[in-house]
């Protein structure tokens, strides 16, 4: 196996030249138990570092932290749980709700008044024709009405026994 | 700035902050009470101050907080019995190859050490070393290269 990038990868490290990725790569390389002889000399080195970077504290101590800040805790929240409402704050809610209903209010108010006025526009147009198709069959019907008097007189004189019948008798 | 949560923003840096810790003091319960101390310090200044980059600031509280231990203890150590204390703490430690190492960067001086503790060990980015103590970017690089440097003489050496 060829080691010559590991090799230039060690020489870079030493003259600060290496990224962060690089560095890992070396300690990554180092953390396997087969290191070649000629590498052995910094192998304690890289292993090391990637031995130390795996130090840690374990959950007890997590545990004896919080119980140290949980015992300040309680404090700074009864603080809070402990603020005087005032009635402001109390009646804020309600104001609140009231100001959502009067904006629905208002929105579906102007919404209506919009519809009823297309609708009373598009009636009063209807109503426009209307009336003039209703003067128009008023005319017609009043001229009907002259026109079929006669028809209900000679009806009625139908009605009557025509006396003349016998005089048209020739 | 949204409020910090103990257990979300400032527990999971408790690991990194330890192997700072651990790189300058070389003693796991005096690391140990450093992250400590500096986890409370943090929680506690974000109660009344908005931290920006918490990370750095855990790292520069802890650092800080490591060296003026490391400082303290060696004015101790020189009244009390350092070989006693030595030799207790060689015994808990020397089983551990990664010590050796901690052992040589901890040789080396401020601020060279912990950039590379930050570097090798954590891994971080120059710019993110830089934050975190405060140096310029030109600074972090200078540190790390002179600071490898020491360490492959003092392999070599060996």
């Amino acid at each position: 196996m060829n080691y010559a990038y590991i090799e230039q990868l060690i020489a870079r490290y030493w003259e600060a030249e290496t990224s962060q990725e690089e560095e890992q790569i070396l300690r990554s390389f180092f953390a396997q138990k087969e290191v070649p002889a000629h590498l052995q000399q910094y192998a304690a080195y890289f292993a090391s570092l990637g031995e130390a970077s795996e130090q840690g504290l374990g959950s007890d101590f997590d545990e004896r932290l919080l119980a140290r800040i949980g015992a300040e805790e309680p404090k700074a929240v009864r603080v809070v749980k402990a603020r005087p409402l005032t009635l402001t704050d109390r009646v804020r809610p309600y104001f609140r709700a009231a100001a959502a209903v009067a904006i629905v209010a208002v929105l579906a108010g102007s919404v209506d008044r919009a519809i009823t006025r297309n609708a009373a526009l598009r009636e009063a147009r209807l109503a426009a024709q209307t009336t003039q198709t209703d003067s128009i069959t008023t005319q017609m019907e009043t001229l009907r009405d002259i026109f079929s008097t006669p028809t209900a007189a000679a009806d009625s004189s139908e009605a009557t026994p025509l006396p003349a019948e016998t005089t048209l008798h020739y | 700035m949204k409020e910090i949560d103990f257990r979300l923003d400032l527990l999971p840096h408790k690991n990194r902050l330890f192997r700072l810790a651990m790189g300058i003091l070389l003693d796991s319960a005096e690391a140990e009470d450093t992250v400590e101390d500096t986890l409370i310090r943090a929680w506690e200044e974000s109660r009344t101050t908005a931290i920006d980059n918490v990370a750095a600031y855990l790292t520069t509280v802890c650092r800080h907080l490591a060296l003026d231990r490391a400082q303290l203890r060696s004015a101790q150590t020189v009244e009390l019995t350092p070989e006693h204390d030595r030799a207790e703490e060689d015994d808990s430690l020397t089983h551990e190859r990664y010590v050796h190492t901690l052992r040589l960067i901890q040789s080396l001086t401020e601020p060279q050490r912990s950039c590379i503790l930050l570097r090798d060990v954590e891994g971080l980015s120059y710019q993110e070393i830089a934050d975190a103590l405060q140096l310029t970017l030109e600074q972090v690089k200078v540190h790390i290269h002179r600071g490898r440097a020491k360490v492959r003489d003092m392999y070599s050496e060996q």
